[in-house]
C-alpha cells in the first residue's frame, strides 16, 4: 500500500549490539565554520572508531575497566559536512569500520555560502556515492529526478558499515519541512520540501534484543507543522494514514535531529526554542504521535550561530530521571508540582512529578572548537517496563576538542563540576 | 454578573481579551472564560471547573478554581487554556493539540506573553492577519509595527491610531498594553504617549466596565512613565491626583498608588516629609520577605535580622503556615551566609538559632544549600547542640520525618565543612545519621513505608558522600554505618538496596572482617533474589562492585562458602549480557577458580569465554585487544585454550603491523602484552613450555613491527581519518614500554634491543621511544626528547602532563628537564601544582632570577590568587629567587 504523497525510504542495517543499553554520541561544533567541518568530522570518526590513546604506565589492569565499544548512534548538526568530503572519504581506502550509524547534515560546498543543494548537485552526490555503498539511494535519486531542475534541497545522510557486504552503507535523504530561514526570495535560498519518509531499522546481532527504529530528521523536520502538500510532519506521518512504510514500524525508538538553530535566551538561561520543546513533549504525550510515545530524541546543534546563543545539544528522554543525575550536564525537567498546575518546563528545580527531561551540554571553555557528549541509555524507553520507569543517561562523558600545538584536533575529557561533597570547601 | 453589553464585547473579541487578560479584574476574567466556552462550544465552564469563592475582603477579588476530570482531548485542551488564563505566570502549555480552537487559543495566549523583542518570532509561526476576529489581527499587527519603529513618539502614535477603531474599551486596553510593552523595552517617551492616548479613549467607556479603576490604573502607569521622562515631581503630582483628589472607588488601586507615592517621597529633592504607611497588617501577602533579603544583600545585618524577626512574629500571629516556614529558613540562611562571608565571627548563639530554625523549617533542600563556615561548625557540632537539635527533630509526630531529613542534611553539611579539632561530636552527628537510617528502615518512626524508605535512601546517599569526603573518619563510625547498610541491603526496594550497596563499598576497607562478611552475605542474598534477565543494572552494578572489592575478596578467601556465593553471582550476572563479558573477567580476577565447583557455573563461564574468544578473531575491530586483554586478566578462569587464543590474536595484530598493514588493534596492543608479562607464572601453569614459544614468537613479531615502522612509521598509529601519515607518539611510547617488558621476559632479548635501537634512528619514532625508555627505566639520560615536549606544550597540555614530567625529571641527571619545567611554570602559572616544580627545583639547587619579566609577571598574577595559593607558592618562589641573587659559590 502506498500512502498518498510520501515515499518510504527505509534501510535495515545490522549493528553490533551487545545488550539492551544504547550508546549515543552527540557532537556540537562550537561555531558554524564550514571550512573546518570536514576536519571535525574526521576527528570525531577517528575518536569513535580508534579511541584516543593514552600514555600507559607499567601498573596492572586499569581498575575502571574501560570498554572500547563504539556508540550505536552518532549525530552531527544540520548543513555540516561538505558533500565533497563525503565522496572523498568513501573513495579513499580507509575502512570505516563503524559499529553503529552516524547521522549528519550535508552541504554542497565548504565555503560559507548557502547550505541548500541545487537539484543537480544533490543528484550528482547520490550518483557519485551509489557505486561505493552497499545499497544505492534509489528513492532519493528518483525523487530528485522528479522535481524541478531549478529547485533547491537540503540534504543529510546516515552512514554505517555493512559487515555482511564489507562495504559502507549510506542513506541520503532530503529535508521534509522548510524552516523560516529557508523561505528566501531567491531560488538558492528557497527550499523544496522532500517527500520521503526516512527510517533506519537497526537490527540486533542477538535475537534476544529488540530492533531499534531510528528516524533521522533535519532541524525543522522535527516541528509540528504541515508541509506544502498539506501532509503532517514526518513524526506524525509515521503514526497516520500517511505512513507509507509497510509494515509500519512498531514504534520509533530514536529520533535524531541534526539541527542548526539559534536558541531562546530568557533570564540568561538558554532554552530549546519553544516550538522544539513542544515537538518533544507532543511526541511523548500526544495521541497523534502514538508511534513516538517512547522516542528518545538525540539533538545536535552548533554552539553559536552568528553570535547568537545556540547549542544545547543533548537528548530529550520521555521518562523521569532517577534522583541522582549526572553532574556534568544541565537538566531541564518537564513536569508539575504536587499542588496542581499543568505540566511545564523547569530549569530551576525538579518538579514533584517529572514526566520527561532534557539533558543539555553546558557551554565549553573558550578554546574548545567542538564538544562531544557520549552517554548510555540502559534501555531504550520502549523496553523500559516493570519495576521502574525512571531513566536517564549514564556513563556521561563530555569531551572537548582543542587544537593542539601541531594544529590537529585533540580531545580532552571535561572535568565534572565540583559538587558539594567532592572536595572540601 | 456583567451586563449584556460587556458579555457580548468579551465574546466577540475573546482572542484579544485573552491576550490582555492581565488587565481584567477577576470577575471579568471569569466572564471571559465563560464566553470562550460558549463561543468554542467545546464544553461549558461549569463542566470544566468547580468554582469556590474565596472568603476574601471585598476589594482583593480572589477566586479559587478546581479543574474537573475532563471528557476527551478537546475539553482537556480548553481546560488547560483557561487554566493559563487565570494563572499569574506566562505559562501557556496547551501544546500538542491541533484543532482549530486550540490554534486560536494558543495564538491568543502567545500574543499575550509576547514582547517587542520576540513578537517577530511569535508571529512568524503562522499567518496572523486573517483571523475571524478582526480585532485580534489588528492588535497583533499593531504590536509588530510598534516593535519595528518604537522610539519615535509620532510613529508610535500613528500606529496606535489604527487601534482606536476597535470597539471600546478594547481600544483603550490595547493601547495601554502597547504602552506597557514599550515600557518593558525602556521606551518611556513612547510609552507615556500611549498611556495618555489610552486614558483619553477610556473616557468613552460605558460604566459597566468599572472604568474608574482602569482610569486610576492607566494614570498610575502614566505616572511611572513621567518619573522616567521628567522626574519624581511630575510623577508625584500625577499620583497624588489618584490618591488625594479623585474619589476612587477601588481601594486596590489606591493601595497600589500609596506604596509608589512612598517611593517617590523618598526620592523627592529636599527633606522628605515623614509618614507611616500601614498596608493591610492582617493580610499574609502584605508581608514582603524581600525586605530582610534586601537588607542582607547590602550588608545591613541588624536591619535584616530585625525585619526577619518582625515578619516571622507577625506571620506567626496571623497563623501563617507555609510563609512562616519559608521565613524561618530564609532567616537561618541569612545568618549562615553572613557568617561565611564576613571576617568577624557571628555570635555562637545566633548560629545555633540558625540551625534550630532550619530544622524547624523542615526543608532538606534549603538545609543543603546552607554552606557553613569551617569555624562555625564548631558551634553546631558540639554535644549539647546536637542533642538539642535531635530532640527538636523528633519532638512532634506530624513533622518528624521532614525535620529528621533536614537535620541529617544539616549535620552532613557541617561534617563536610568541619576542621577536625575534635572528632567526638563529628562522630556523634555521623552516627546519628547512620542510626536514624537504620531506624527508618526498621520502622522506628511511625510513618507510611514509602515515605520512610524515601528518606532512608537520601540518608544512605548522605552516608556514602560522607565516607567519600572523609575516608579517614570512617573507622570511627563503622559500627553504626554497618547497621544502616545492613538494613538497607535487606530492603525490598531496589533503590534503597542499591544505595546501601554503595555505602557498603565506600566503607568496605574500614569495616572489620566479620561485619564485611555479613554485609557481603546480605548483598548475595539481594542478588540471588534477582533474575539476570530482568537486568536491573542500577542495583546489580553496585552490588557486584562491592562483592568484588579488594576488601571483600580478602574475606572471601578465608570463607570458602562466601567466596562460592559471590562467584556464583558474578557469573550469573556477568554471563547474561555480552557487554558485560569483558567486565566479568575483571571481576573474577580476585577469586580462586577452585571455588567453581558446579558444572553449571563452569559451563556458563565457558560460554562467556567462548564468546570473548570469538571476538579475538575480529582483526578489523578495535575490540580485538579488549577481548585478548579480558581473557588474560583472569587466565585461570579463561583456561588454557582461551589463553592461547588470546595470545594468538595478539600475534595476529602484530603480524598485520609487521607486514606493513594498518591494524586496528595496534594502538592498544600494549594491554595484552602487559597482562601477559604480569601473570607469567599463572600462564606457564596453563600452557607449559608453549608459553616460551609464544614469548619468542611475540618478541620476534615486535622486533618485526619495529623494523617495519622504521620504513612506515604510520603503522604505529590509532585508526584515523584520513589515514595516518605518521606514527603516534603515545602509541610509540606504549609500544616501547611493552617491548622492553617482553624483552625482559624473553630468553633472547638482543633481537628486540637491536630492533628498538635501529627504530630509534627514525626521526618519527625517536622521541616516543626515548620517552618510553624513560617510563620503563625511570633513569637514563633521555632529557632532550622530554625537554622538547615540555617546551612545545600549551598551558592546558602542560598541566595535564605535569605529574608525568616531574616524575621523569627526577631521574634526569643533568637537570635540563627541571629547568625547563621551572621556566614553563613561570609562563603558565600560578597554580597550586607549581609547588611540585618549585620544591623539585630547590632540591636540585636551581634558581630563578627575580628581575626576569616572567618572574615579575608571575608574582603579580600570584597577587590575585586566593590566599591559600599565595601562602603555598610565595615562600617556595622566594627561596628559588634568593638562591638566584646569591649563588652558593659566591658565598665564601
Amino acid at each position: 500500500m502506498k500512502a498518498h504523497g510520501t515515499t518510504p525510504n527505509v534501510r535495515s542495517w545490522q549493528t553490533t549490539r551487545d545488550g539492551h543499553p544504547l550508546r549515543a554520541f552527540v557532537v556540537q561544533p562550537q561555531s558554524y565554520t564550514p571550512p573546518t567541518h570536514g576536519e571535525m568530522f574526521d576527528a570525531v570518526l577517528s575518536l569513535i572508531i580508534g579511541g584516543s590513546p593514552e600514555y600507559a604506565s607499567r601498573s596492572g589492569p586499569d581498575p575502571a575497566f574501560a570498554s572500547t565499544a563504539q556508540p550505536h548512534v552518532t549525530i552531527f548538526p544540520e548543513a555540516f559536512l561538505p558533500s565533497s568530503h563525503l565522496t572523498q572519504l568513501l573513495s579513499s581506502n580507509t575502512r570505516i569500520t563503524l559499529e553503529g550509524c552516524v547521522h549528519f547534515g550535508l552541504r554542497p560546498r565548504k565555503d560559507e555560502q548557502h547550505h541548500l543543494f541545487t537539484r543537480d548537485e544533490a543528484l550528482s552526490l547520490v550518483e557519485e556515492t551509489n557505486p561505493r555503498i552497499s545499497e544505492p539511494n534509489t528513492e532519493t535519486s528518483n525523487w530528485l529526478k522528479s522535481i524541478d531542475k531549478n529547485a533547491h534541497v537540503n540534504m543529510a545522510g546516515v552512514l554505517a558499515y555493512d559487515t555482511s557486504k564489507d562495504r559502507p552503507a549510506l542513506l541520503l535523504f532530503p529535508k521534509t519541512l522548510r524552516s523560516k530561514y529557508e523561505k528566501g526570495t531567491q531560488p538558492e535560498t528557497y527550499m523544496k520540501e522532500g517527500n520521503l519518509l526516512t527510517v533506519v531499522r537497526l537490527t540486533p546481532s542477538h535475537p534476544g534484543l529488540s530492533t531499534i527504529f531510528l528516524q533521522p530528521l533535519i532541524c525543522s523536520d522535527a516541528l509540528s507543522q504541515e508541509s506544502d502538500d498539506g501532509l503532517p510532519s514526518p513524526a506524525r506521518r509515521i503514526s497516520s494514514e500517511h505512513c507509507s512504510i509497510d509494515p509500519p514500524p512498531q514504534g520509533i525508538d530514536v529520533v535524531s535531529v541534526a539541527a542548526h538553530t539559534p536558541q531562546t535566551v530568557t533570564n540568561s538561561v538558554t532554552h530549546w526554542k519553544s516550538a522544539f520543546r513542544r515537538a518533544f513533549t507532543d511526541a511523548a504525550f500526544e495521541s497523534p504521535f502514538r508511534r513516538h510515545r517512547h522516542a528518545l530524541f538525540l539533538l545536535s546543534n552548533f554552539g553559536e550561530i552568528k553570535d547568537r546563543a545556540a547549542g544545547l545539544s543533548g537528548a530529550f528522554i520521555p521518562a523521569p530521571p532517577p534522583p541522582d543525575t549526572p553532574n556534568n550536564l544541565n537538566f531541564e525537567f518537564y513536569g508539575r508540582m504536587n499542588d496542581g498546575g499543568e505540566n511545564s518546563w523547569s530549569t530551576t528545580g525538579r518538579p514533584d512529578q517529572v514526566a520527561a527531561h532534557l539533558l543539555k551540554l553546558p557551554p565549553p571553555s573558550a578554546e574548545a572548537i567542538l564538544s562531544t557528549l557520549s552517554f548510555t541509555i540502559d534501555r531504550i524507553p520502549r523496553d523500559n517496563t516493570g519495576h521502574d520507569r525512571s531513566l536517564t543517561a549514564s556513563n556521561c562523558q563530555v569531551q572537548d576538542g582543542f587544537r593542539n600545538s601541531a594544529g590537529n584536533i585533540e580531545f580532552r575529557p571535561r572535568e565534572p563540576r565540583e559538587e558539594a561533597y567532592h572536595g572540601k570547601r | 454578573m456583567e451586563s449584556a453589553d460587556t458579555s457580548q464585547n468579551l465574546r466577540e473579541n475573546w482572542m484579544s481579551w485573552l491576550a490582555l487578560r492581565h488587565l481584567l479584574p477577576t470577575h471579568q476574567r471569569l466572564t471571559l472564560a465563560r464566553e470562550i466556552c460558549a463561543d468554542t462550544q467545546i464544553a461549558t465552564f461549569d463542566e470544566l471547573f468547580e468554582q469556590a469563592e474565596c472568603a476574601s475582603p471585598n476589594w482583593s477579588d480572589g477566586l479559587l478554581l478546581f479543574p474537573k476530570p475532563t471528557n476527551g482531548a478537546q475539553s482537556a485542551m480548553l481546560q488547560e487554556a483557561l487554566f493559563s488564563a487565570f494563572s499569574k505566570s506566562d505559562n501557556s502549555s496547551i501544546y500538542g493539540f491541533t484543532s482549530a480552537e486550540a490554534r486560536l487559543l494558543t495564538c491568543a495566549l502567545e500574543l499575550g506573553s509576547a514582547d517587542l523583542d520576540n513578537i517577530h518570532d511569535v508571529l512568524n509561526n503562522g499567518d496572523w492577519t486573517a483571523f475571524e476576529q478582526k480585532s485580534f489581527s489588528k492588535l497583533a499587527q499593531s504590536i509588530l509595527h510598534t516593535s519595528r519603529d518604537r522610539s519615535s513618539k509620532d510613529t508610535v502614535l500613528h500606529t496606535l491610531s489604527t487601534l482606536q477603531e476597535l470597539p471600546s474599551p478594547l481600544n483603550a486596553a490595547s493601547v495601554k498594553h502597547t504602552g506597557d510593552l514599550l515600557a518593558d523595552a525602556d521606551e518611556w517617551e513612547s510609552a507615556a504617549s500611549a498611556y495618555e492616548l489610552s486614558a483619553k479613549l477610556l473616557s468613552e467607556v460605558p460604566d459597566s466596565w468599572a472604568s474608574a479603576s482602569w482610569a486610576a490604573l492607566f494614570d498610575h502607569s502614566h505616572a511611572a512613565a513621567l518619573y522616567r521622562t521628567e522626574g519624581s515631581e511630575a510623577a508625584t503630582a500625577k499620583l497624588s491626583t489618584i490618591v488625594f483628589e479623585n474619589q476612587v472607588p477601588d481601594p486596590l488601586t489606591r493601595a497600589n498608588s500609596e506604596s509608589d507615592l512612598r517611593f517617590l517621597r523618598r526620592r523627592a529633592p529636599g527633606r522628605a516629609p515623614r509618614f507611616i504607611h500601614a498596608s493591610a497588617p492582617l493580610l499574609q501577602s502584605s508581608y514582603e520577605i524581600s525586605r530582610p533579603l534586601m537588607h542582607a544583600a547590602v550588608g545591613q545585618d541588624s536591619d535584616a535580622d530585625r525585619w526577619s524577626w518582625a515578619i516571622l512574629r507577625r506571620l506567626t500571629a496571623i497563623g501563617s503556615l507555609g510563609k512562616a516556614q519559608e521565613m524561618r529558613a530564609i532567616f537561618a540562611l541569612q545568618i549562615v551566609n553572613r557568617d561565611r562571608i564576613s571576617s568577624t565571627r557571628d555570635d555562637d548563639r545566633r548560629l545555633k538559632l540558625a540551625a534550630r530554625l532550619l530544622v524547624e523549617a523542615g526543608s532538606p533542600s534549603l538545609a543543603k544549600s546552607a554552606k557553613w563556615n569551617a569555624s562555625t561548625t564548631r558551634s553546631i557540632l558540639d554535644e549539647p547542640t546536637i542533642t538539642d537539635l535531635v530532640n527538636r527533630a523528633l519532638r512532634y509526630n506530624g513533622v518528624k520525618l521532614e525535620r529528621t531529613e533536614t537535620l541529617a542534611q544539616l549535620l552532613a553539611e557541617n561534617i563536610c565543612a568541619a576542621e577536625f579539632h575534635n572528632t567526638k561530636p563529628i562522630f556523634l552527628a555521623w552516627q546519628w545519621i547512620a542510626k536514624t537510617t537504620a531506624g527508618l528502615l526498621e520502622e522506628d518512626i511511625h510513618e507510611p513505608f514509602e515515605r520512610r524508605d524515601e528518606v532512608a535512601q537520601k540518608l544512605l546517599s548522605l552516608l556514602d558522600s560522607l565516607g567519600c569526603t572523609s575516608p579517614e573518619l570512617r573507622s570511627g563510625v563503622q559500627e553504626s554505618v554497618f547497621t544502616a547498610a545492613l538494613a538497607g541491603l535487606g530492603s525490598e526496594r531496589w533503590r534503597t538496596a542499591a544505595a546501601a550497596a554503595k555505602v557498603a563499598n565506600t566503607y568496605s576497607d574500614a569495616l572489620p572482617p566479620e561485619n564485611l562478611k555479613t554485609l557481603a552475605e546480605q548483598t548475595c542474598e539481594q542478588a540471588e533474589r534477582l533474575e539476570p534477565t530482568v537486568e536491573l543494572w542500577p542495583l546489580i552494578r553496585p552490588c557486584l562492585t562491592f562483592l568484588t572489592s579488594d576488601a571483600v575478596a580478602q574475606v572471601a578467601k578465608l570463607h570458602r562458602e562466601l567466596g562460592h556465593r559471590i562467584l556464583t553471582q558474578i557469573i550469573r550476572f556477568g554471563t547474561e549480557q555480552e557487554s558485560e563479558h569483558s567486565r566479568l573477567f575483571f571481576y573474577l580476577r580476585n577469586f580462586d577458580p577452585k571455588l567453581l565447583e558446579s558444572t553449571e557455573l563452569r559451563n556458563r563461564v565457558e560460554v562467556a569465554v567462548s564468546a570473548v574468544v570469538e571476538d579475538t578473531a575480529q582483526v578489523n575491530s578495535s575490540r580485538i585487544t579488549e577481548s585478548a586483554s579480558a581473557l588474560l586478566l583472569a587466565p585461570e578462569f579463561s583456561g588454557a585454550d582461551a589463553t592461547r587464543a588470546a595470545l594468538e590474536s595478539t600475534c595476529r595484530v602484530l603480524e598485520l603491523a609487521a607486514g606493513g598493514e594498518f591494524s586496528m588493534g595496534i594502538a592498544r596492543i600494549h594491554d595484552p602484552l602487559f597482562l601477559l608479562v604480569s601473570s607469567l607464572d599463572t600462564i606457564r601453569q596453563l600452557l607449559g613450555p608453549l608459553l616460551d614459544d609464544f614469548i619468542e614468537k611475540i618478541s620476534q613479531l615486535v622486533a618485526g613491527v619495529w623494523r617495519k615502522a622504521s620504513e612506515t612509521p604510520s603503522i604505529l598509529a590509532p585508526f584515523s581519518i584520513p589515514e595516518p601519515t605518521d606514527a603516534s607518539k603515545v602509541v610509540v611510547h606504549n609500544f616501547t614500554v611493552a617491548s622492553l617488558e617482553i624483552g625482559a621476559a624473553s630468553n633472547s632479548p638482543e633481537i628486540l634491543k637491536i630492533a628498538l635501537e635501529e627504530a630509534e634512528k627514525s626521526p618519527s619514532l625517536a622521541s616516543g621511544i626515548k620517552l618510553g625508555r624513560l617510563t620503563y627505566s625511570r633513569g637514563s639520560a633521555e632529557g632532550p626528547a622530554v625537554a622538547e615536549d615540555i617546551e612545545r606544550s600549551t598551558g592546558p597540555e602542560f598541566y595535564d602532563s605535569l605529574g608525568r614530567w616531574v616524575s621523569q625529571s627526577a631521574s634526569d641527571p643533568n637537570m635540563e628537564i627541571s629547568q625547563i619545567l621551572l621556566d614553563q611554570v613561570l609562563r603558565f602559572g600560578p597554580r597550586d601544582a607549581d609547588a611540585a616544580v618549585f620544591v623539585h627545583g630547590i632540591a636540585m639547587n636551581l634558581h630563578v632570577r627575580r628581575d626576569k619579566d616572567e618572574t615579575r609577571n608571575y608574582l603579580s598574577r600570584l597577587e590575585n590568587k586566593p590566599e591559600a595559593t599565595r601562602h603555598l607558592l610565595s615562600p617556595l618562589l622566594k627561596e628559588l629567587a634568593t638562591r638566584g641573587e646569591s649563588p652558593p659559590d659566591s658565598e665564601d
